[in-house]
């Protein structure tokens, strides 16, 4: 299938080169187009037991689709820095594993994580993969890329029912269905392995066996079968769909948004890419932080992106961490937040079951030293899953057979609930006690933590809160029967039927003779229900368990671990919360460290946070204290058991630092602000020493100076013609005559006003030891004259600043021509 | 993913039999049939539509059936076949004209099925035979009469296997239901009357891949007027007959078997009225009389287009019970007592039937001057026999048995000719408005 499917890609690849050559035009071109199925035929929408529309078919016309198919996104996935890996969980077995580890074949990748992939690369089927016995190529169809998952503007794209149509093994079937533009019904995984789309339905079965078939929705075509495709790059809520992320916990009201978004951008504005759909992921020269944020950076500035100073910081730290270290993901606590992602948790998906899981159990912030010596922030996960011996893993049906009666004590009591349901009194609903609270049956089989309660019984009926025993007080000796009492036990009897079950109560016990009446005899068992052997109806482990689990995230507890392993044989062992577990000889259960156990982590980039709630804005000591989390804080091995003994790490173990001499380090930020003021008192003596010492020898070289005749002469002709000059220029061409000054006055003006300074300079250098108050007025003019100058010059000054010093340089001006007509004056009249 | 036998027997064991799933029991036959061993049948298919497909998912279910070749005008098919059969680790060779099949691997083969059109059976497997070949022929034989006759014939001159596709006769359920409990036990004492149908609901005609299409010189070359003919030639009188023979002939069969004994006659009523484009009757009813050791019994079957209701079961009724079976159990699959028979307890406890746990019910109060528990009207007692493999896997192991040990086979040509001469009536009874009756002569070539 890969090979002719590459052999129509090719060649409307081919055909599409040229087309898709971009014209300049920054419009996206409306996408009224007519629709092609998989074998490259135009859809047409009325015809029954049509083809589901191929985007890659459809999209090939015009775009270069195996280029295309060679992005990020598909054919190049997994290159460069590692990503989230897929995740493997079965929340019923306890496991969660990256997928890598599993050697899943086409088919079951395609299966377990196509409900989160935009289509194609590892989703596609090699030639190989089409002799895979297990696969059902031929019925699904291949899941190719969806374009319209990124690019489909519409409302109506859904990740919802794109999942559910993988689900249901409509892999060709499903970018049709999440699109909206038509209903598709059926199941290909009902669908026996020699059916194909062109044998249709089974004219016998309309209900189970139905295959898959798409209803377009007419509405949506125009008169040539052309549909309208609100295309264009994808939008924030195109990307979210599969790489969104959620503390646990937080209200939604409550969960910060990335700084860009808010500012904003949109993913795309930086994770762009061209035609081939090889992503930016803010790590090269062109696009990543330093290039937008740092002054030398390739787009510095980009979309107003602000220029990062970090004034006082030292360098070191650019060269020991990532940007993200301080700006990205989670502030640090004492422990890492635990997260759900939506690859891994199944976020996004939406419908009447639940479909997102606890598991895996993922944690953020974690500081860890990354391949190029930078401590970065990632997240982190820690692999569980059975093991035997060798420490292979166990076959999942292995597994599920130990399983049974183990790791489903919820669904097991559920299942008495169940069972009870059926002749539960009018207006009342069985309910479990244990532990101080209530438990119900919930709509998958399982429980639900409902309240606390005192204890009534193990098994209650629940009448709007009131609860009663299931077992009734009942004496088959008492004068009057009493009916009512033995008419429900007996119901409750029948109700597990076939298997015989009896009541114990008030040291009788009570089960059903050959009449179908009760009859009672002596125990001296505690009250409640048991099998004819002896075993309780509500086996105690069982109940322990949901007392443990229920309303938990975790998934067992250390009772059924022991269980397990009991069951899987000698040897065997669980990889779980950073830790191997075993059976010692004696039954009990031990753990050490295995390399097996150790966590996964991949960095994170998002979500930024803004500058003021960046670590280390608002003190050097958020990382460099004795009990920062950044470097300090415990990392605590999570997963799916509930147990003392996870592994616990500190944060300076993932960034290879020396814990001892960074808690030194953290303790030389508590007297550094009495170090700051010390060496500044210091400082500012050795200036002050140094002022009184140099001073009165910059004097005596003044007035050494002065003793110099022959360059005055020329200097005053310099200066007063600068003068001159200046003022002529400044005051005839510009203002008040004129509003500014400008054109070839200004460019006289500003050249002539370098003589002047400089001869200004020579002037007081010469004469300024023993000046009168004309010359101090004119050295002190001088100097606001020049300093108005130079400070416009500078990118210091705003528009309010630069007005202002263009006055200020007008009244230095005329009190300088004043104070040099003066001393003008004085010269001749000496 | 490759998985040899070892690996397979290993993961199975270790999984205690839960992973032992019919696919994985098709990958092992297929590498046990790869291995050649000598009790290997090579095989053909000719015909590779649905039904050639169906056949085929339960060869690869049989222990060393090996196909061969496939043969099939529309190449669509053809590709389709060699794709899904080397996905089972077998290579086969594809050709339009079987022919050529039969001149190229001829020499190879032991047996051939044909799962071809109606109107070509009769031409397909009497050059199958002619080459030397043992053949499964699926129902209907022909719809001609004497090109069915010419199929037996043939096989008895060549003394060749012919297997009739009548699948039910294989059915261990069904084997069960007749020859145990309704012959041998007499559980249902006299059987006066049955009853059938195969009910489907409303549907349009059968499309194709238009890139696939074939040319229309070659559909003429093979006798097809169209494409669309092609796709639904079970509509057309040229090329079958109809509904009532498609569907009808399984459970018609059926009666023969009970009643061990041919019709003496039928009267029909249908016609084509719902799909008005289409040859044959969409809906036909009819009754057949039997003549049997115990007096008169008559049959009521019918076969709808347009309803599926009731789908498809059958039900022999006699003066002490019923049994109502379907080739799907969930829609058929127990005995009813009526209620002045003796109890069946005994014939449960032998496990001939499994035992029935009797409603319980009770008032509120014992005080009272009567028992008033009662009990509720005997219910159904289902079959004990189930059958784990697909529904036509039985007739074919009868089928590729017969070649290797001589088992006799459960619906030889000469049975399947005597149901063709009871269904094909039916659309001439249709067509005269008329009883039809048969002679014994009829029913023996």
């Amino acid at each position: 299938m890969k090979k002719a499917l590459s052999f129509l890609i090719i060649c409307s690849s081919l055909c599409a080169v040229a087309s898709s050559e971009y014209d300049g035009s920054r419009t996206v071109p409306v996408h009224r187009i007519p629709l092609l199925d998989e074998e490259g035929s135009p859809i047409i929408p009325t015809m029954k037991d049509g083809l589901p529309f191929s985007a890659t078919m459809t999209c090939g016309v015009c775009h270069d689709i195996d280029t295309i198919h060679r992005g990020t996104h598909f054919g190049g996935a997994g290159e460069g820095r590692p990503t989230e890996p897929w995740i493997a969980v079965d929340e019923a077995q306890g496991v969660q594993l990256p997928a890598d580890r599993l050697s899943l074949s086409t088919w079951e990748f395609t299966k377990q994580f196509g409900r989160h992939h935009a289509g194609g690369g590892a989703l596609m089927p090699s030639d190989e993969d089409m002799e895979d016995v297990e696969a059902r190529w031929d019925v699904s169809g291949s899941v190719e890329m969806n374009c319209l998952a990124c690019h489909n503007q519409s409302h109506k794209q859904d990740l919802s029912e794109w999942a559910r149509q993988i689900a249901r093994e409509n892999f060709r079937w499903a970018a049709t269905a999440a699109a909206g533009i038509g209903d598709v019904g059926g199941m290909a995984s009902r669908m026996p392995d020699w059916w194909d789309p062109y044998m249709g339905g089974s004219p016998d079965d309309s209900t189970y066996r139905v295959p898959p078939a798409v209803d377009y929705d007419l509405t949506q075509f125009d008169a040539k079968h052309r549909i309208w495709f609100d295309i264009d790059k994808p939008r924030d809520q195109n990307c979210l769909q599969c790489h969104s992320t959620y503390p646990v916990g937080v209200e939604r009201v409550d969960v910060h948004v990335d700084v860009h978004t808010a500012a904003g951008l949109s993913c795309v504005s930086c994770h762009k890419n061209g035609e081939d759909h090889i992503m930016k992921r803010g790590l090269d020269d062109t696009m990543s932080c330093a290039a937008c944020h740092m002054e030398e950076g390739a787009i510095a500035g980009e979309a107003g992106a602000p220029i990062a100073y970090h004034k006082g910081m030292p360098p070191i730290h650019f060269e020991k961490m990532t940007c993200t270290a301080c700006h990205s993901g989670l502030s640090p606590a004492e422990e890492p937040h635990r997260i759900r992602t939506s690859r891994a948790n199944r976020l996004g998906i939406y419908g009447r079951a639940q479909w997102f899981t606890e598991s895996p159990h993922i944690v953020e912030p974690v500081y860890v030293r990354n391949d190029e010596g930078k401590i970065e922030p990632r997240r982190m996960m820690w692999p569980a899953y059975w093991v035997d011996a060798d420490r292979e893993p166990i076959a999942e049906a292995v597994v599920a057979v130990a399983a049974s009666g183990v790791l489903d004590a919820a669904e097991q009591l559920g299942g008495i609930l169940g069972r009870l349901s059926a002749v539960a009194p009018e207006g009342s609903v069985p309910r479990l006690m244990a532990g101080g609270a209530l438990y119900g049956r919930n709509v998958d089989g399982g429980l639900d933590r409902l309240r606390e309660a005192d204890w009534v019984a193990d098994l209650v009926w629940d009448a709007d809160g009131g609860l009663t025993p299931v077992l009734p007080v009942f004496d088959v000796t008492a004068d009057e029967i009493d009916y009512d009492a033995e008419d429900a036990i007996l119901a409750v009897m029948e109700a597990f039927e076939p298997r015989v079950i009896v009541a114990v109560r008030d040291g009788k016990r009570f089960e059903k003779d050959a009449d179908g009446y009760l009859k009672a005899t002596a125990s001296d068992l505690p009250a409640g229900w048991y099998g004819v052997d002896g075993e309780p109806l509500l086996r105690p482990n069982l109940m322990r368990a949901v007392v443990d689990l229920v309303g938990d995230v975790r998934q067992l507890n250390e009772e059924q671990l022991i269980t397990m392993l009991n069951r899987l044989g000698a040897g065997s062992g669980y990889i779980a919360n950073g830790r191997l577990f075993t059976l010692t000889d004696q039954g009990e259960l031990t753990d050490q460290r295995d390399p097996l156990a150790e966590p996964v982590s991949w960095a994170l980039g998002h979500d930024v946070r803004s500058i003021p709630s960046s670590i280390g804005a608002k003190s050097c000591r958020e990382c460099h204290a004795d009990d920062a989390p950044f470097l300090f804080g415990s990392v605590t091995a999570t997963g799916p058991l509930m147990t003392d003994r996870s592994a616990v790490k500190q944060m300076v173990e993932f960034q290879e630092l020396d814990d001892d001499y960074h808690r030194l380090f953290g303790l030389t930020f508590e007297i550094r602000t009495v170090y700051k003021k010390a060496l500044s008192t210091l400082l500012g003596i050795l200036i002050l020493v140094g002022l009184a010492l140099g001073l009165p020898l910059l004097k005596r070289l003044l007035e050494r100076m002065r003793q110099v005749e022959s360059p005055m002469k020329w200097v005053g002709v310099i200066f007063g013609v600068s003068m001159v000059v200046l003022t002529i220029t400044g005051f005839i061409f510009g203002w008040p005559v004129f509003s500014a000054l400008h054109g070839l006055p200004l460019l006289i003006h500003v050249g002539v006003g370098l003589l002047y300074a400089g001869s200004l300079v020579a002037w007081v250098m010469l004469r300024g030891v023993g000046a009168n108050r004309w010359l101090w007025l004119l050295l002190i003019s001088g100097i606001v004259l020049i300093g108005s100058v130079w400070l416009a010059m500078f990118p210091w000054l705003g528009t309010t600043g630069q007005l202002a010093a263009i006055v200020v340089h007008r009244a230095a001006a005329i009190v300088s021509v004043i104070a040099a007509i003066r001393l003008f004056m004085q010269s001749r009249s000496k | 993913m490759e998985m040899n036998r070892n690996q397979f027997m290993q993961s199975a064991a270790v999984a205690g039999g839960v992973l032992a799933s019919m696919r994985a029991s098709a990958v092992e036959n297929a590498l046990l049939a790869a291995k050649k061993n000598p009790g290997q049948l090579n095989i053909a298919l000719i015909g590779a539509g649905a039904q050639g497909r169906i056949l085929t998912e339960s060869c690869l279910r049989i222990p060393d059936i090996r196909f061969v070749a496939v043969c099939d005008i529309w190449n669509y098919s053809q590709r389709y076949s060699q794709r899904y059969l080397k996905k089972y680790g077998q290579e086969v060779a594809v050709y339009e004209d079987y022919k050529e099949m039969l001149a190229a691997e001829g020499d190879k083969l032991d047996a051939v099925l044909v799962a071809s059109p109606d109107w070509v059976h009769a031409e397909h497997t009497n050059a199958c035979l002619e080459a030397g070949l043992h053949v499964y022929c699926e129902k209907e034989m022909s719809n001609s009469l004497e090109q069915a006759a010419s199929m037996v014939r043939t096989a008895k001159r060549t003394g060749k296997l012919l297997q009739i596709g009548h699948q039910r006769r294989s059915n261990p359920r069904y084997i069960h239901a007749i020859e145990k409990l309704i012959h041998q036990e007499k559980l249902l004492g006299s059987v006066t009357t049955a009853s059938a149908q195969w009910n489907r609901a409303k549907a349009e005609d059968i499309g194709w891949p238009k890139r696939y299409e074939i040319d229309a010189t070659t559909l003429d070359a093979y006798g097809y007027n169209s494409m669309s003919e092609f796709r639904n030639w079970r509509w057309f009188k040229k090329y079958g007959g109809g509904p009532i023979v498609d569907l009808g002939s399984h459970q018609i069969d059926l009666f023969e078997w009970v009643w061990q004994t041919h019709p003496v006659s039928v009267i029909a009523s249908g016609g084509s009225d719902y799909y008005t484009h289409r040859e044959w009757y969409d809906n036909v009813m009819c009754i057949y009389e039997f003549e049997t050791p115990e007096g008169v019994a008559r049959a009521f079957y019918e076969t709808q287009t347009t309803t599926g209701h009731r789908s498809f079961s059958e039900a022999f009724r006699g003066t002490e019970g019923t049994i109502e079976i379907a080739e799907v159990p969930q829609r058929g699959n127990a005995a009813l007592r009526e209620a002045h028979a003796k109890e069946w307890d005994s014939v449960a406890a032998r496990g001939l039937i499994k035992p029935v746990v009797e409603a319980y019910s009770k008032n509120s109060t014992k005080d009272v001057s009567v028992d008033v528990r009662v009990t509720e009207a005997a219910g159904s007692w289902p079959l004990p026999i189930e059958l784990t493999k697909p529904a036509h896997q039985p007739h074919l192991e009868n089928f590729f048995n017969a070649i290797r040990f001589g088992t006799p086979l459960n619906c030889p040509g000469e049975k399947g000719y005597e149901t063709a001469v009871a269904v094909l009536a039916v659309n001439r009874a249709v067509a005269s408005n008329q009883k039809i009756t048969f002679s014994a002569s009829d029913f023996h070539v």
